[in-house]
Protein backbone atom coordinates (compact mmCIF):
# COMPACT_ATOMS: atom_id res chain seq x y z
CA UNK A 1 0.00 0.00 0.00
CA UNK A 2 1.10 3.56 -0.62
CA UNK A 3 2.38 5.74 2.16
CA UNK A 4 0.10 8.19 3.91
CA UNK A 5 -0.66 11.25 1.84
CA UNK A 6 -2.25 14.62 2.34
CA UNK A 7 -5.38 14.21 0.21
CA UNK A 8 -8.95 13.44 1.16
CA UNK A 9 -10.29 10.13 -0.12
CA UNK A 10 -12.34 9.99 -3.30
CA UNK A 11 -15.68 8.50 -2.27
CA UNK A 12 -17.75 6.85 -5.00
CA UNK A 13 -20.90 4.98 -4.09
CA UNK A 14 -19.73 4.43 -0.53
CA UNK A 15 -16.24 3.23 -1.48
CA UNK A 16 -13.40 5.22 0.00
CA UNK A 17 -10.63 5.38 -2.60
CA UNK A 18 -7.31 7.02 -3.36
CA UNK A 19 -8.07 10.15 -5.41
CA UNK A 20 -6.28 8.52 -8.35
CA UNK A 21 -8.25 7.19 -11.31
CA UNK A 22 -6.53 5.30 -14.11
CA UNK A 23 -8.22 6.30 -17.35
CA UNK A 24 -9.57 3.67 -19.74
CA UNK A 25 -7.26 3.16 -22.73
CA UNK A 26 -8.12 0.98 -25.69
CA UNK A 27 -7.48 -1.22 -27.50
CA UNK A 28 -6.13 -3.38 -24.70
CA UNK A 29 -3.82 -0.79 -23.13
CA UNK A 30 -5.73 -0.87 -19.84
CA UNK A 31 -7.14 -4.34 -19.29
CA UNK A 32 -7.00 -6.69 -16.32
CA UNK A 33 -3.31 -6.25 -15.45
CA UNK A 34 -3.26 -2.47 -15.23
CA UNK A 35 -6.79 -1.96 -13.90
CA UNK A 36 -6.23 -4.68 -11.32
CA UNK A 37 -2.89 -3.22 -10.23
CA UNK A 38 -4.30 0.28 -9.73
CA UNK A 39 -7.36 -0.99 -7.86
CA UNK A 40 -5.14 -3.15 -5.66
CA UNK A 41 -3.37 0.00 -4.48
CA UNK A 42 -6.76 1.49 -3.57
CA UNK A 43 -7.41 3.65 -6.63
CA UNK A 44 -9.85 3.30 -9.52
CA UNK A 45 -8.56 0.90 -12.19
CA UNK A 46 -10.38 1.06 -15.51
CA UNK A 47 -10.68 -1.67 -18.12
CA UNK A 48 -11.18 -0.22 -21.61
CA UNK A 49 -13.95 -2.38 -23.08
CA UNK A 50 -13.33 -1.78 -26.77
CA UNK A 51 -12.35 -4.73 -28.99
CA UNK A 52 -10.88 -6.83 -26.18
CA UNK A 53 -10.92 -10.01 -28.28
CA UNK A 54 -7.47 -8.92 -29.48
CA UNK A 55 -6.11 -9.96 -26.06
CA UNK A 56 -7.26 -13.57 -26.32
CA UNK A 57 -5.79 -15.93 -28.89
CA UNK A 58 -8.67 -18.39 -28.68
CA UNK A 59 -11.19 -15.62 -29.39
CA UNK A 60 -9.11 -14.33 -32.31
CA UNK A 61 -9.07 -17.85 -33.73
CA UNK A 62 -12.86 -18.00 -33.36
CA UNK A 63 -13.19 -14.58 -35.00
CA UNK A 64 -11.33 -15.82 -38.08
CA UNK A 65 -14.10 -18.36 -38.65
CA UNK A 66 -16.95 -15.96 -38.04
CA UNK A 67 -18.81 -13.70 -40.38
CA UNK A 68 -20.66 -10.61 -39.37
CA UNK A 69 -20.59 -8.21 -36.51
CA UNK A 70 -22.89 -10.08 -34.09
CA UNK A 71 -20.39 -12.88 -33.68
CA UNK A 72 -17.50 -10.48 -33.16
CA UNK A 73 -19.48 -8.41 -30.68
CA UNK A 74 -20.16 -11.61 -28.75
CA UNK A 75 -16.43 -12.45 -28.66
CA UNK A 76 -15.64 -8.95 -27.43
CA UNK A 77 -18.14 -9.39 -24.60
CA UNK A 78 -16.63 -12.75 -23.63
CA UNK A 79 -13.25 -11.02 -23.53
CA UNK A 80 -14.66 -8.16 -21.43
CA UNK A 81 -16.06 -10.68 -18.95
CA UNK A 82 -12.62 -12.30 -18.63
CA UNK A 83 -10.83 -8.98 -18.21
CA UNK A 84 -13.23 -7.61 -15.59
CA UNK A 85 -13.08 -10.81 -13.57
CA UNK A 86 -9.29 -10.88 -13.92
CA UNK A 87 -9.01 -7.28 -12.73
CA UNK A 88 -11.28 -7.95 -9.76
CA UNK A 89 -9.18 -10.96 -8.83
CA UNK A 90 -5.99 -8.93 -9.04
CA UNK A 91 -7.53 -6.10 -7.01
CA UNK A 92 -8.22 -8.61 -4.24
CA UNK A 93 -11.03 -6.58 -2.71
CA UNK A 94 -9.21 -3.23 -2.80
CA UNK A 95 -10.10 -0.07 -4.67
CA UNK A 96 -12.58 0.02 -7.52
CA UNK A 97 -12.67 -1.73 -10.90
CA UNK A 98 -14.40 0.36 -13.56
CA UNK A 99 -15.12 -0.32 -17.23
CA UNK A 100 -14.86 2.41 -19.85
CA UNK A 101 -17.41 2.10 -22.64
CA UNK A 102 -17.51 4.59 -25.48
CA UNK A 103 -20.92 5.79 -26.55
CA UNK A 104 -19.59 5.91 -30.12
CA UNK A 105 -19.13 2.12 -30.13
CA UNK A 106 -22.10 0.48 -31.79
CA UNK A 107 -22.43 -2.33 -29.22
CA UNK A 108 -22.19 0.04 -26.22
CA UNK A 109 -25.48 -0.92 -24.58
CA UNK A 110 -24.64 -4.63 -24.57
CA UNK A 111 -21.15 -3.83 -23.26
CA UNK A 112 -22.67 -1.87 -20.36
CA UNK A 113 -24.84 -4.84 -19.47
CA UNK A 114 -21.89 -7.22 -19.73
CA UNK A 115 -19.69 -5.00 -17.52
CA UNK A 116 -22.42 -4.94 -14.85
CA UNK A 117 -23.02 -8.69 -15.06
CA UNK A 118 -19.29 -9.40 -14.83
CA UNK A 119 -19.12 -7.53 -11.53
CA UNK A 120 -17.58 -4.17 -12.46
CA UNK A 121 -18.00 -1.57 -9.73
CA UNK A 122 -18.47 1.31 -12.15
CA UNK A 123 -19.22 2.09 -15.78
CA UNK A 124 -17.50 5.14 -17.26
CA UNK A 125 -18.86 6.50 -20.54
CA UNK A 126 -17.50 9.15 -22.90
CA UNK A 127 -16.95 9.63 -26.65
CA UNK A 128 -20.51 10.87 -27.01
CA UNK A 129 -23.19 12.05 -24.59
CA UNK A 130 -24.18 9.23 -22.22
CA UNK A 131 -27.79 10.37 -21.92
CA UNK A 132 -29.31 6.89 -21.77
CA UNK A 133 -26.65 5.22 -19.58
CA UNK A 134 -29.05 4.98 -16.59
CA UNK A 135 -31.47 2.85 -18.63
CA UNK A 136 -28.70 0.59 -19.91
CA UNK A 137 -27.57 -0.14 -16.35
CA UNK A 138 -31.00 -0.10 -14.75
CA UNK A 139 -30.85 -3.76 -13.64
CA UNK A 140 -27.70 -3.05 -11.64
CA UNK A 141 -28.35 -0.12 -9.33
CA UNK A 142 -25.24 -1.05 -7.34
CA UNK A 143 -22.95 -0.09 -10.24
CA UNK A 144 -21.63 3.48 -10.18
CA UNK A 145 -22.25 5.50 -13.35
CA UNK A 146 -19.59 8.00 -14.37
CA UNK A 147 -19.94 10.19 -17.49
CA UNK A 148 -16.92 11.79 -19.15
CA UNK A 149 -17.55 15.37 -20.26
CA UNK A 150 -15.41 18.35 -21.14
CA UNK A 151 -17.39 21.51 -20.50
CA UNK A 152 -19.95 22.60 -17.94
CA UNK A 153 -22.66 22.88 -20.61
CA UNK A 154 -22.39 19.12 -21.20
CA UNK A 155 -22.42 18.46 -17.46
CA UNK A 156 -25.61 20.55 -17.16
CA UNK A 157 -27.31 18.63 -19.97
CA UNK A 158 -26.45 15.22 -18.51
CA UNK A 159 -27.52 16.27 -15.00
CA UNK A 160 -30.88 17.62 -16.19
CA UNK A 161 -31.66 14.59 -18.39
CA UNK A 162 -30.57 12.11 -15.70
CA UNK A 163 -32.44 13.89 -12.88
CA UNK A 164 -35.67 13.47 -14.85
CA UNK A 165 -35.03 9.72 -14.60
CA UNK A 166 -34.25 9.96 -10.90
CA UNK A 167 -30.55 9.21 -11.23
CA UNK A 168 -27.43 11.27 -10.56
CA UNK A 169 -23.93 10.51 -11.83
CA UNK A 170 -21.82 8.91 -9.08
CA UNK A 171 -18.86 10.98 -10.26
CA UNK A 172 -18.02 12.98 -13.39
CA UNK A 173 -14.73 12.90 -15.27
CA UNK A 174 -13.83 16.28 -16.77
CA UNK A 175 -11.52 15.70 -19.72
CA UNK A 176 -9.43 18.56 -21.11
CA UNK A 177 -9.13 18.19 -24.91
CA UNK A 178 -5.90 20.20 -25.00
CA UNK A 179 -4.00 17.77 -22.77
CA UNK A 180 -5.62 14.33 -22.85
CA UNK A 181 -4.75 11.43 -25.14
CA UNK A 182 -6.92 9.47 -27.54
CA UNK A 183 -10.36 10.82 -28.41
CA UNK A 184 -10.96 14.40 -27.31
CA UNK A 185 -14.17 16.12 -26.24
CA UNK A 186 -14.03 19.07 -28.66
CA UNK A 187 -15.95 19.43 -31.92
CA UNK A 188 -12.81 20.27 -33.95
CA UNK A 189 -9.02 20.27 -33.73
CA UNK A 190 -8.99 24.06 -33.70
CA UNK A 191 -11.29 24.06 -30.68
CA UNK A 192 -9.27 21.89 -28.28
CA UNK A 193 -7.66 24.86 -26.51
CA UNK A 194 -10.88 26.80 -25.88
CA UNK A 195 -11.02 28.53 -22.47
CA UNK A 196 -14.36 26.83 -21.77
CA UNK A 197 -12.36 23.62 -21.10
CA UNK A 198 -10.07 25.09 -18.41
CA UNK A 199 -10.33 22.93 -15.30
CA UNK A 200 -10.74 25.87 -12.89
CA UNK A 201 -13.56 27.27 -14.99
CA UNK A 202 -15.37 23.96 -15.56
CA UNK A 203 -15.18 23.14 -11.82
CA UNK A 204 -16.43 26.58 -10.80
CA UNK A 205 -19.28 26.49 -13.31
CA UNK A 206 -20.17 22.94 -12.25
CA UNK A 207 -20.40 23.95 -8.59
CA UNK A 208 -22.69 26.84 -9.63
CA UNK A 209 -24.76 24.40 -11.66
CA UNK A 210 -25.08 22.07 -8.65
CA UNK A 211 -26.28 25.01 -6.57
CA UNK A 212 -28.89 25.93 -9.18
CA UNK A 213 -30.16 22.35 -9.26
CA UNK A 214 -30.31 22.11 -5.48
CA UNK A 215 -27.38 19.69 -5.19
CA UNK A 216 -24.73 19.98 -2.48
CA UNK A 217 -21.26 20.93 -3.73
CA UNK A 218 -19.79 17.61 -2.58
CA UNK A 219 -22.69 15.50 -3.90
CA UNK A 220 -21.00 14.44 -7.15
CA UNK A 221 -17.20 14.00 -7.07
CA UNK A 222 -15.51 15.74 -9.99
CA UNK A 223 -12.41 14.10 -11.44
CA UNK A 224 -10.13 16.08 -13.74
CA UNK A 225 -8.39 14.33 -16.63
CA UNK A 226 -5.77 15.37 -19.15
CA UNK A 227 -2.14 16.36 -18.66
CA UNK A 228 -1.89 15.23 -15.04
CA UNK A 229 1.83 14.44 -14.92
CA UNK A 230 3.10 15.72 -11.56
CA UNK A 231 2.41 15.63 -7.84
CA UNK A 232 2.22 19.43 -7.91
CA UNK A 233 -0.64 19.36 -10.42
CA UNK A 234 -2.49 16.85 -8.25
CA UNK A 235 -2.08 19.23 -5.30
CA UNK A 236 -3.37 22.18 -7.32
CA UNK A 237 -6.40 20.39 -8.72
CA UNK A 238 -7.44 18.73 -5.46
CA UNK A 239 -6.56 21.40 -2.94
CA UNK A 240 -7.08 24.63 -4.87
CA UNK A 241 -9.60 23.90 -7.61
CA UNK A 242 -11.86 21.63 -5.55
CA UNK A 243 -11.63 18.47 -7.65
CA UNK A 244 -12.16 15.19 -5.77
CA UNK A 245 -9.82 13.12 -7.92
CA UNK A 246 -7.49 13.11 -10.90
CA UNK A 247 -7.62 10.74 -13.85
CA UNK A 248 -4.29 9.71 -15.34
CA UNK A 249 -3.82 7.84 -18.61
CA UNK A 250 -0.45 7.91 -20.37
CA UNK A 251 1.63 7.70 -17.16
CA UNK A 252 -0.17 4.43 -16.34
CA UNK A 253 -0.10 3.07 -19.92
CA UNK A 254 3.70 2.92 -19.79
CA UNK A 255 3.98 1.18 -16.40
CA UNK A 256 5.26 -2.37 -16.11
CA UNK A 257 1.67 -3.28 -15.19
CA UNK A 258 0.27 -1.91 -18.46
CA UNK A 259 -1.33 -4.61 -20.62
CA UNK A 260 0.25 -3.54 -23.94
CA UNK A 261 3.47 -4.77 -25.60
CA UNK A 262 6.74 -3.24 -24.34
CA UNK A 263 7.20 -1.55 -27.76
CA UNK A 264 3.94 0.30 -27.16
CA UNK A 265 5.20 1.59 -23.82
CA UNK A 266 8.61 2.57 -25.22
CA UNK A 267 6.97 4.41 -28.11
CA UNK A 268 4.81 6.43 -25.71
CA UNK A 269 7.57 7.04 -23.17
CA UNK A 270 10.09 8.02 -25.85
CA UNK A 271 7.86 10.51 -27.69
CA UNK A 272 8.75 14.21 -27.53
CA UNK A 273 6.35 17.12 -27.84
CA UNK A 274 7.15 17.48 -31.55
CA UNK A 275 6.06 13.87 -32.10
CA UNK A 276 2.59 14.41 -30.65
CA UNK A 277 -0.19 15.61 -32.95
CA UNK A 278 -3.94 16.11 -33.16
CA UNK A 279 -5.91 14.68 -36.06
CA UNK A 280 -9.51 13.73 -36.85
CA UNK A 281 -10.42 10.18 -35.89
CA UNK A 282 -12.83 8.00 -37.85
CA UNK A 283 -15.16 8.33 -34.87
CA UNK A 284 -15.75 11.99 -35.82
CA UNK A 285 -13.84 13.44 -32.87
CA UNK A 286 -10.39 14.99 -32.76
CA UNK A 287 -7.77 12.66 -31.29
CA UNK A 288 -4.20 12.96 -30.05
CA UNK A 289 -1.44 10.50 -30.82
CA UNK A 290 2.16 10.03 -31.85
CA UNK A 291 3.56 10.65 -35.33
CA UNK A 292 4.66 7.06 -35.86
CA UNK A 293 5.22 5.86 -39.46
CA UNK A 294 1.55 4.96 -40.00
CA UNK A 295 0.19 8.29 -38.77
CA UNK A 296 2.82 10.27 -40.66
CA UNK A 297 2.02 8.59 -43.95
CA UNK A 298 -1.74 8.71 -43.32
CA UNK A 299 -1.67 12.45 -42.61
CA UNK A 300 0.35 13.05 -45.76
CA UNK A 301 -2.41 11.38 -47.78
CA UNK A 302 -5.35 12.52 -45.66
CA UNK A 303 -6.60 15.17 -48.10
CA UNK A 304 -6.69 12.69 -50.97
CA UNK A 305 -8.39 10.03 -48.88
CA UNK A 306 -10.98 12.48 -47.62
CA UNK A 307 -11.67 13.73 -51.15
CA UNK A 308 -12.28 10.09 -52.06
CA UNK A 309 -14.60 9.39 -49.12
CA UNK A 310 -17.63 7.35 -50.10
CA UNK A 311 -20.36 5.64 -48.08
CA UNK A 312 -19.68 2.00 -48.80
CA UNK A 313 -20.23 -0.91 -46.44
CA UNK A 314 -17.38 -2.78 -48.14
CA UNK A 315 -14.92 -0.20 -46.83
CA UNK A 316 -15.37 -1.78 -43.40
CA UNK A 317 -13.02 -4.55 -44.51
CA UNK A 318 -13.24 -6.31 -41.15
CA UNK A 319 -17.08 -6.26 -41.42
CA UNK A 320 -16.94 -5.29 -37.76
CA UNK A 321 -19.04 -2.15 -37.89
CA UNK A 322 -17.51 -1.32 -34.53
CA UNK A 323 -18.60 2.33 -34.56
CA UNK A 324 -22.14 3.69 -34.86
CA UNK A 325 -20.78 6.40 -37.14
CA UNK A 326 -17.51 5.67 -38.97
CA UNK A 327 -15.82 8.19 -41.29
CA UNK A 328 -14.34 5.45 -43.45
CA UNK A 329 -17.43 3.27 -43.90
CA UNK A 330 -19.94 6.14 -43.98
CA UNK A 331 -17.90 8.33 -46.35
CA UNK A 332 -17.60 11.37 -44.06
CA UNK A 333 -15.09 13.59 -45.81
CA UNK A 334 -14.32 15.81 -42.81
CA UNK A 335 -13.13 13.04 -40.50
CA UNK A 336 -10.65 10.16 -40.41
CA UNK A 337 -10.32 7.60 -43.22
CA UNK A 338 -8.58 4.59 -41.67
CA UNK A 339 -9.66 1.42 -39.87
CA UNK A 340 -9.21 2.27 -36.20
CA UNK A 341 -9.63 -1.33 -34.99
CA UNK A 342 -6.74 -2.59 -37.15
CA UNK A 343 -4.49 0.32 -36.21
CA UNK A 344 -5.08 0.27 -32.45
CA UNK A 345 -4.73 -3.51 -32.30
CA UNK A 346 -1.39 -3.24 -34.13
CA UNK A 347 -0.22 -0.68 -31.55
CA UNK A 348 -1.28 -2.98 -28.70
CA UNK A 349 0.87 -5.74 -30.24
CA UNK A 350 3.82 -3.35 -30.40
CA UNK A 351 3.93 -3.01 -34.20
CA UNK A 352 5.57 0.40 -34.21
CA UNK A 353 5.37 0.98 -37.95
CA UNK A 354 1.74 -0.09 -38.46
CA UNK A 355 0.01 0.93 -35.25
CA UNK A 356 -1.81 4.04 -34.09
CA UNK A 357 -0.42 5.19 -30.74
CA UNK A 358 -2.71 7.41 -28.68
CA UNK A 359 -0.95 9.54 -26.09
CA UNK A 360 -1.55 12.61 -23.92
CA UNK A 361 0.24 15.87 -24.72
CA UNK A 362 2.51 16.27 -21.69
CA UNK A 363 5.92 14.81 -20.75
CA UNK A 364 5.87 11.84 -18.37
CA UNK A 365 6.85 12.12 -14.68
CA UNK A 366 9.54 9.45 -14.94
CA UNK A 367 10.79 10.44 -18.40
CA UNK A 368 11.28 7.32 -20.50
CA UNK A 369 11.68 5.03 -17.48
CA UNK A 370 9.18 2.18 -17.09
CA UNK A 371 8.10 1.75 -13.46
CA UNK A 372 5.22 0.00 -11.72
CA UNK A 373 1.69 1.30 -11.20
CA UNK A 374 2.40 1.29 -7.47
CA UNK A 375 5.45 3.57 -7.84
CA UNK A 376 3.47 5.82 -10.17
CA UNK A 377 0.61 6.20 -7.69
CA UNK A 378 3.07 6.78 -4.86
CA UNK A 379 4.71 9.60 -6.80
CA UNK A 380 1.44 11.34 -7.66
CA UNK A 381 0.31 11.21 -4.04
CA UNK A 382 3.57 12.14 -2.31
CA UNK A 383 5.94 13.68 -4.85
CA UNK A 384 8.53 10.97 -4.14
CA UNK A 385 10.03 9.34 -7.22
CA UNK A 386 11.52 5.83 -7.24
CA UNK A 387 15.01 5.81 -5.65
CA UNK A 388 16.95 5.43 -8.91
CA UNK A 389 15.22 8.46 -10.44
CA UNK A 390 15.66 10.87 -7.54
CA UNK A 391 17.75 13.89 -8.33
CA UNK A 392 17.35 13.08 -12.01
CA UNK B 1 -49.05 22.26 -39.02
CA UNK B 2 -47.67 25.57 -40.29
CA UNK B 3 -47.94 26.88 -36.82
CA UNK B 4 -45.82 24.02 -35.46
CA UNK B 5 -43.26 24.55 -38.20
CA UNK B 6 -42.99 28.25 -37.40
CA UNK B 7 -42.63 27.56 -33.67
CA UNK B 8 -39.97 24.90 -34.28
CA UNK B 9 -38.02 27.23 -36.57
CA UNK B 10 -38.15 30.00 -34.00
CA UNK B 11 -36.75 27.72 -31.29
CA UNK B 12 -34.05 26.40 -33.61
CA UNK B 13 -32.99 29.95 -34.45
CA UNK B 14 -32.91 30.96 -30.78
CA UNK B 15 -31.05 27.89 -29.56
CA UNK B 16 -28.44 27.83 -32.31
CA UNK B 17 -28.03 31.60 -32.45
CA UNK B 18 -28.81 31.86 -36.15
CA UNK B 19 -31.11 34.15 -38.11
CA UNK B 20 -34.63 32.71 -38.45
CA UNK B 21 -34.45 33.26 -42.21
CA UNK B 22 -31.54 30.82 -42.40
CA UNK B 23 -33.60 28.04 -40.87
CA UNK B 24 -35.19 26.07 -43.73
CA UNK B 25 -37.43 23.07 -43.35
CA UNK B 26 -34.69 20.77 -44.68
CA UNK B 27 -31.84 22.37 -42.67
CA UNK B 28 -29.61 19.93 -40.81
CA UNK B 29 -28.69 21.24 -37.36
CA UNK B 30 -25.07 20.12 -37.59
CA UNK B 31 -24.27 20.39 -41.30
CA UNK B 32 -26.24 23.54 -42.19
CA UNK B 33 -26.67 25.45 -38.95
CA UNK B 34 -23.34 24.77 -37.26
CA UNK B 35 -24.68 22.96 -34.20
CA UNK B 36 -22.49 20.66 -32.09
CA UNK B 37 -23.70 17.58 -30.23
CA UNK B 38 -24.51 19.60 -27.10
CA UNK B 39 -26.51 22.15 -29.11
CA UNK B 40 -28.71 19.44 -30.58
CA UNK B 41 -29.58 18.05 -27.12
CA UNK B 42 -30.30 21.54 -25.78
CA UNK B 43 -32.52 22.07 -28.78
CA UNK B 44 -34.48 18.92 -28.01
CA UNK B 45 -34.84 20.07 -24.40
CA UNK B 46 -36.17 23.44 -25.62
CA UNK B 47 -38.67 21.66 -27.89
CA UNK B 48 -39.85 19.61 -24.92
CA UNK B 49 -40.50 22.80 -22.97
CA UNK B 50 -42.22 24.61 -25.83
CA UNK B 51 -44.53 21.73 -26.73
CA UNK B 52 -44.83 20.27 -23.22
CA UNK B 53 -43.84 16.81 -24.33
CA UNK B 54 -41.17 14.27 -23.39
CA UNK B 55 -38.77 13.20 -26.12
CA UNK B 56 -36.99 9.97 -25.12
CA UNK B 57 -33.19 9.92 -25.62
CA UNK B 58 -33.28 7.33 -28.39
CA UNK B 59 -35.86 9.42 -30.30
CA UNK B 60 -33.95 12.62 -29.60
CA UNK B 61 -30.82 11.17 -31.22
CA UNK B 62 -32.75 10.71 -34.46
CA UNK B 63 -33.85 14.34 -34.67
CA UNK B 64 -31.15 15.95 -36.79
CA UNK B 65 -33.10 18.24 -39.13
CA UNK B 66 -35.86 20.83 -38.81
CA UNK B 67 -38.18 18.51 -40.74
CA UNK B 68 -37.57 15.66 -38.30
CA UNK B 69 -38.27 17.95 -35.36
CA UNK B 70 -41.52 19.15 -36.94
CA UNK B 71 -42.55 15.55 -37.76
CA UNK B 72 -41.85 14.38 -34.22
CA UNK B 73 -43.77 17.18 -32.59
CA UNK B 74 -46.69 16.84 -35.03
CA UNK B 75 -46.94 13.09 -34.47
CA UNK B 76 -46.84 13.38 -30.72
CA UNK B 77 -49.16 16.35 -30.30
CA UNK B 78 -51.90 14.58 -32.25
CA UNK B 79 -51.93 11.63 -29.91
Amino acid sequence: MSRPHAFSPLVIRGRSLLPIVQGGMGVGISAKQLAGAVAREGGVGTVASVDLRHLHDDLLADAANLEGQDGINRLNRIALDREVKGALQRADGHGMVAVNIMKAVDDHAALVRQACESGAHAVVMGAGLPLDLPEMASNHPEVALIPILSESRGIGIVLKRWMKKGRLPDAIVIEHPNHAGGHLGAASIAGVGDAKFDFARVLEESFELFKGLGLERERIPLIVAGGVNSHEKVQTYLQQYGASGVQIGTAFAVTSDGDAHINFKRTLAGATREDIVEFMSVAGLPARGILTPFLKSYLKREDKLQANAKADAARCTQALNCLTVCGLRDGLSKVGQFCIDLKLAAAFRGETSKGLFFRGAEPLPFGDAIKSARETIHYFLTGEKPLDLRGA
Amino acid sequence: MENIEARVKKIVAEQLGVNEAEVKIDSSFVDDLGADSLDTVELVMALEEEFECEIPDEEAEKITTVQQAVDYVTAHLNK
